[in-house]
């Protein structure tokens, strides 16, 4: 007995002395991991000798929300696969670091566009090699937009950006054919001019993937078909970062640096990146504070203080692409009454909001569905103002007079940039809704138990909702939540295309936005986007809040990364002290 | 014997049968499906189409369990709607990752909890005894998550000297993700690498303090009640009176006899810890099996939570069963029905 | 005349008021006991007088004075939305005394009903009713219960008929195992051996008797609903109107504001949860002291 209690014992001094040991700032792995294998600085810290110098070698561990859901490039929807996507594969066309809109050569080093904007000529970057060691050329360009084009059946649940970007599939595609010019050139034909569609075209999901690996890890049969084990076997890709094997789902995910990296002026410095998911914003402010992890993503307006305040912290944010807003269906009582919508945007205190949710300069006030950064934002364009008399005034003129009852609903479980807190934000605005008149039933559900889909189908008069653009076009954001369709909204099929998230039917609106989303002349395309603004905020046909930008906390042995509004980042320039 | 086993066995049928049919019924009853997880701000009338149709979601109820029952029969236990990994190959990855925690947990809980509870029994209405009643009480009383957190800032963020998140030091070690995803074998077994060992450790110990402290005070209680039971036994009277000395007492006779109670006791945590886990794992971001569940409940991901209760409550019962038979072992008075 | 007399002798233990003199004789005499009674009488006063001693609304407020730090107006500071945090720990003993006292009556009526029917009747009847007990006993409870609140959505009476469902089976073996043996039991075996009938020796002889670890158990189980339902609230599933006062809730909606000078707010429920639970796992404990002395050493 007492030879066992001294063994206990000794396990647990060697344990404490293990926890004493990592007290010191810096995590002992990097001293341990970080060999120089490149013939930059030595060991030396960049930061003691005044100029940094970037040093090769290094893990990083980087605190994200969730694993990856599919690195099968077509097919990904969600913002922690595409992170990863962005490392391990590469798009024709890039966005240059830091920007939302201007283009630079991705694996494309050139492209000349038609007069008519409907054939695009890709000359291609020649010695490129996938990461399972066959070529990138045109064939396998072609390859790849083929399969756009006629992603199988089986796929097509799963797809978001391919149907949004090109409205279709095989002859309903707006991609009409792809050729092969010679080894290094290829040819898209649109069936319709597309002012957008290079933009597009430096989307993630836009990736251009092995032909080699889909086919030999069935790509191409449905996801319930275990065989097609690609995106957890084999993603495989041109980029700076390749995926080893390592994931371990709901512990981490690695990819490690590609040490045949064509562009070598830009390979990656560090040896491995490990994304660690950590669902709750709290406790990924807890790991890198208990230094588990070297960086997290999407830290909490009110917790930006602890990251900057830290010493051993750097704080690094993005700016704003994105919109929160509270929809109104005018199909649902009384929101049908214009009345009680304006009363509805005048009633809210957007600055108050701000200051609690979104201090720090974390968001501004938004008066428009449109960013200030957009060519057709019109500023003041709808009701932004907090002015309580008028709320009420216009409550009085409307048909729903005070006590007004409506329901009110907001999602549970959920954090996004311009909703960090919701249920929070619904109790601030329900103060100063009920202080005009309204009396309030609040009506909530998880954003991913159904929260989401019953919005889009128009079940909820008044709803927190918000929308991230994936580039900074007005047809990526009111063009698709006021977009009109015939599929079924609700339970309901519409006789003819409707609006079903907010009814906005105008008719004014529905032609205005057509005719911007296919007018080819960028000046005349922000005349159009202007004029349907202004349609659409006289109807008040939502109340816009706040546009707020994300933040990343890092330590300060991190270096190099630099933050995109669109998270397009790219991690072969970070490096690691 | 042998008989008694096989009948158990076959029981776990209709009990499979039940529990699955209760399952597609009742999911599919429940608001949304996972077209909700799978969209977020995308969702429009005609991709939540587009989505439900592909995963089948369109088709008639009963023709899904069909299917889906068809699946189970060859093995096959689905594939999760949100990121298409087979519900199988997660399990397998996610599972020992439980087990660790449990294990660990349940450690604490019989490392500490006996020793408190026989010293605590032994005297009595000491100040120690009324110090570990109330501890244990105490214990007893503090929600996970409240402790879990508690714990993750005073030695995660204040006094730096555990992680707070995961199951090893990620930027140091790594280990063979083909291999069985049980850390402390791997470490000290496979790797032999004690720095390796003492990091997954350490790892540990903080969510297995919050998983194991109320097992801990249960055992405690437990245990100092049995022990004090058993003193008072005759026979124990008659060793004493026989002129063994109490060291032997205690070894040969008291802790023997009130290990019966304290050993239900420890079967019946062990289950309860499941349910605890799903809290310590969401708070630690630890990869098992109640924070997967928890998430496939949340996401509406009905393959994973099918699968996963058909899973678990199919280990529940033979576990049970095992323990049944160890006891019958232990104690022949114990007759089987 | 020695029937009756037997009868009498019998029936002494278990309506007769010694043992349930005794019974309190010995629960007032026990320290620790006292002190959870103390405990759970003032949670009870509390939560019945909420709206007397409450120095404020609970619901009303504005962000604008959010955070206010303790003070002579604000004895406890407020909260996110500027509302008295003392009155909202007041009135939030009303949610976790309404949803325990709920969730327990209403698991305990289904489990002793089901379990006495199971035991009583016994053969295959109980053997297939106790198989079903076994399917939601296989599955971890704290996902049975978030399903259940999934399925009905949020709310503390949903919350309370989800904890419920997870004591059922907990009430139903209990009670069953206790009639069981109970069953074979010598004044069992004499009742019937003077004639009466099935359902009088049910109501009057073993249902009494098998009430006493039950009653051992309901409250241990008021204790464990406060925990899962400010587990519940950790995880997001609280009441349905968010400005309900529900202390799982007030402790982690503050999680995020920690550092933006909420730091007390979170520990003020933290203590209430676990000051309510010490006093009904005490009072439990007195009890099965109490009417169990051979337990009392």
């Amino acid at each position: 007995m007492k030879h066992r209690l001294r063994a206990l014992l000794a396990v647990a001094a060697l344990v404490f002395a293990a926890c004493g040991g990592s007290t010191a700032t810096s995590p002992i792995a990097t001293s341990a991991t970080a060999p120089t294998t490149g013939g930059t600085a030595s060991g030396t810290p960049a930061a003691a000798s005044g100029t940094p110098v970037a040093t090769n070698g290094g893990t990083w561990v980087f605190g994200s929300a969730t694993d990856p859901t599919t690195l099968d490039a077509i097919l990904m929807q969600d913002g922690e696969s595409i992170r990863i996507a962005q490392q391990i594969y590469e798009t024709l066309v890039k966005l240059a670091p830091g920007s939302a809109s201007t283009l630079v050569p991705g694996l494309a080093k050139s492209w000349d566009a038609s007069a008519d904007g409907l054939t695009y000529t890709f000359h291609l970057q020649t010695g490129v090699k996938f990461t399972d060691g066959t070529d990138f050329n045109a064939d396998a360009a072609v390859y790849n937009v083929n399969r756009w084009k006629n992603l199988p059946e089986a796929l097509q649940g799963d797809d978001y950006y391919d149907i949004t970007v090109f409205a279709g599939y095989g002859d309903s595609s707006l991609i009409k054919s792809v050729t092969k010019v010679d080894d290094a050139t290829f040819q898209m034909v649109l069936t319709t001019p597309k002012a957008d569609f290079l933009t597009a075209m430096t989307l993630a999901p836009f990736s251009m993937q092995s032909p080699t690996a889909l086919k030999a890890h069935n790509a191409d049969k449905g996801s319930k078909d275990t065989s097609n084990d690609y995106w957890q076997k084999a993603p495989t890709g041109t980029g700076p970062f390749m995926f080893a094997g390592d994931f371990v789902s709901g512990d981490h995910y690695t990819i490690v640096k590609n040490p045949n990296y064509w562009d070598t002026a830009n390979a990656a410095h560090l040896d491995k990146v490990i994304f660690k998911p950590i669902a709750d914003s709290a406790q990924r402010l807890t790991a890198l504070k208990s230094g588990t992890v070297d960086t997290i993503d999407f830290v909490d307006a009110n917790q930006l203080k602890d990251v900057s305040s830290d010493s051993n912290l750097q704080l690094v944010t993005r700016s704003p692409l994105d919109i929160g807003r509270l929809n109104m269906n005018q199909n649902i009582k009384p929101f049908d009454d214009i009345n009680v919508r304006k009363a509805i945007s005048y009633a809210i205190d957007r600055k108050a909001i701000i200051d609690t949710f979104f201090p720090n300069g974390a968001a501004q006030a938004a008066d428009s569905d449109l960013l200030p950064s957009m060519p057709a934002y019109a500023a003041n364009a709808t009701i932004a103002g907090y002015d309580q008399q008028k709320a009420k005034d216009a409550l009085a003129a409307s048909n729903c007079h005070a006590p007004c009852k409506i329901d009110f609903w907001y999602p549970d479980s959920v954090s996004r940039p311009y909703m960090v807190d919701p249920k929070g934000e619904f109790e601030a605005i329900r103060t100063m809704l009920e202080a005009v008149g309204f009396q309030i039933t609040p009506q909530h559900l998880a954003w991913k138990g159904g929260y989401t889909g019953a919005e889009a189908n128009g079940k909820y008069g008044l709803a927190f909702i918000g929308w991230i653009y994936d580039y900074a076009d007005p047809a990526d954001g009111p063009g698709i939540f006021y977009s009109t369709s015939l599929a079924k909204c609700g339970d309901v099929t519409p006789a003819k295309p409707h609006n079903c998230e907010a009814a906005e039917d105008n008719p004014a609106v529905v032609a205005g936005m057509a005719k911007a989303i296919a007018e080819p002349d960028a000046a005349k395309r922000t005349q159009d986007w202007k004029d349907v603004m202004a349609l659409i905020n006289a109807d008040v046909a939502d109340a816009p809040l706040v546009w707020a930008g994300s933040s990343l906390g890092l330590t300060k042995n991190i270096h190099g990364f630099v933050p995109s509004p669109t998270q397009t980042e790219y991690y072969n320039a970070v490096w690691k002290s | 014997m042998l008989k008694f086993i096989v009948r158990r066995l076959l029981l776990l049928i209709p009990i499979l049968l039940g529990l699955s049919l209760l399952m597609v019924v009742f999911l599919h009853m429940l608001p949304g499906d996972p077209c909700g997880a799978i969209l977020g701000e995308h969702s429009t009338p005609a991709n939540i189409a587009r989505c439900q149709h592909g995963l089948g979601l369109d088709k008639p109820l009963y023709q899904q369990y069909l299917d889906y029952m068809a699946g189970v029969i060859h093995g096959d236990f689905g594939v999760s709607a949100t990121n298409k990994v087979s519900v199988t190959t997660s399990f397998l990855t996610r599972f020992p990752a439980t087990i660790e925690l449990t294990v660990a947990a349940m450690f604490l809980a019989i490392g500490i909890g006996i020793p408190l509870g026989v010293a605590a029994a032994k005297r009595q209405y000491s100040l120690f005894d009324n110090f570990a009643t109330v501890a244990s009480l105490i214990g007893i009383s503090i929600p996970i998550f409240f402790l879990g957190l508690l714990l993750q800032y005073v030695f995660g963020v204040w006094l730096h000297w555990l992680p707070t998140a995961g199951r090893y030091d990620l930027g140091t070690f790594s280990y063979d993700h083909a291999g069985t995803n049980f850390l402390l074998w791997e470490s000290l077994v496979i790797n032999r690498n004690p720095a390796e060992f003492l990091d997954v450790v350490r790892h540990l110990i903080l969510p297995a303090v919050a998983l194991g402290t109320i097992p801990l005070a249960v055992v405690a209680r437990i245990t100092r009640s049995a022990v004090l039971e058993v003193l008072s036994e005759d026979y124990v009277r008659t060793a004493r009176a026989k002129g063994l000395t109490s060291k032997r007492i205690d070894d040969r006779h008291v802790l023997r006899n009130a290990m019966l109670p304290i050993s239900t006791v420890i079967g019946l945590q062990t289950g309860l810890l499941l349910g605890g886990a799903v809290l310590t794992e969401q708070i630690f971001s630890w990869g098992g099996v109640g924070n997967w569940l928890f998430q496939a409940a949340v996401d509406k991901d009905f393959a994973v939570i099918q699968s996963g209760a058909l899973i678990l409550a199919s280990i529940f019962v033979v576990v049970n069963l095992i323990v049944d038979v160890g006891y019958a072992y232990l104690n022949p008075r114990i007759r089987y029905q | 005349m020695a029937g009756v007399a037997l009868s009498q002798q019998l029936e002494a233990p278990i309506k007769g008021s010694s043992l349930w003199r005794d019974a309190s004789r010995r629960l007032l005499r026990n320290r620790a006991a006292l002190v959870g009674m103390f405990l759970v009488v003032s949670f009870i006063f509390v939560a019945i007088f909420a709206p007397l001693i409450s120095p404020y609304s609970p619901v009303q407020g504005t962000i604008i004075h959010r955070f206010l730090p303790p003070s002579g107006s604000h004895l406890l500071g407020t909260d996110l939305q500027g509302r008295d945090i003392l009155s909202r720990l007041l009135w939030g003993a009303r949610s976790s005394l309404w949803v325990s006292i709920l969730s327990v009556t209403v698991g305990l009526s289904i489990g002793l009903t089901y379990g006495s029917i199971s035991g009583f009747l016994g053969g295959w009847v109980d053997f297939w009713m106790m198989r079903v007990v076994d399917i939601i006993l296989s599955l971890p409870g704290l996902l049975l219960t978030i399903t259940i609140v999934l399925f009905l959505g949020p709310g503390l009476n949903t919350i309370a008929f989800a904890i419920a469902i997870e004591n059922v089976p907990i009430f139903a073996r209990l009670v069953r195992s206790s009639i069981l043996a109970l069953k074979e039991s010598d004044f069992v075996l004499a009742a019937r051996s003077i004639g009466a009938s099935d359902p009088r020796i049910l109501l009057h002889h073993i249902l009494p008797n098998a009430l006493t670890p039950v009653i051992v158990q309901g409250t241990l189980a008021l204790a464990t609903a406060i925990v899962d339902a400010a587990g519940l609230g950790y995880l997001g599933f609280g009441p349905q109107d968010p400005a309900t006062p529900e202390w799982g809730t007030m402790l982690t909606d503050t999680q995020r504001y920690l550092t933006s000078g909420a730091a007390y707010t979170a520990l003020f429920p933290g203590i209430a949860i676990i000051l309510a639970v010490l006093g009904f796992n005490l009072l439990g404990d007195g009890l099965r002291e109490a009417l169990d002395p051979r337990l009392k050493r």
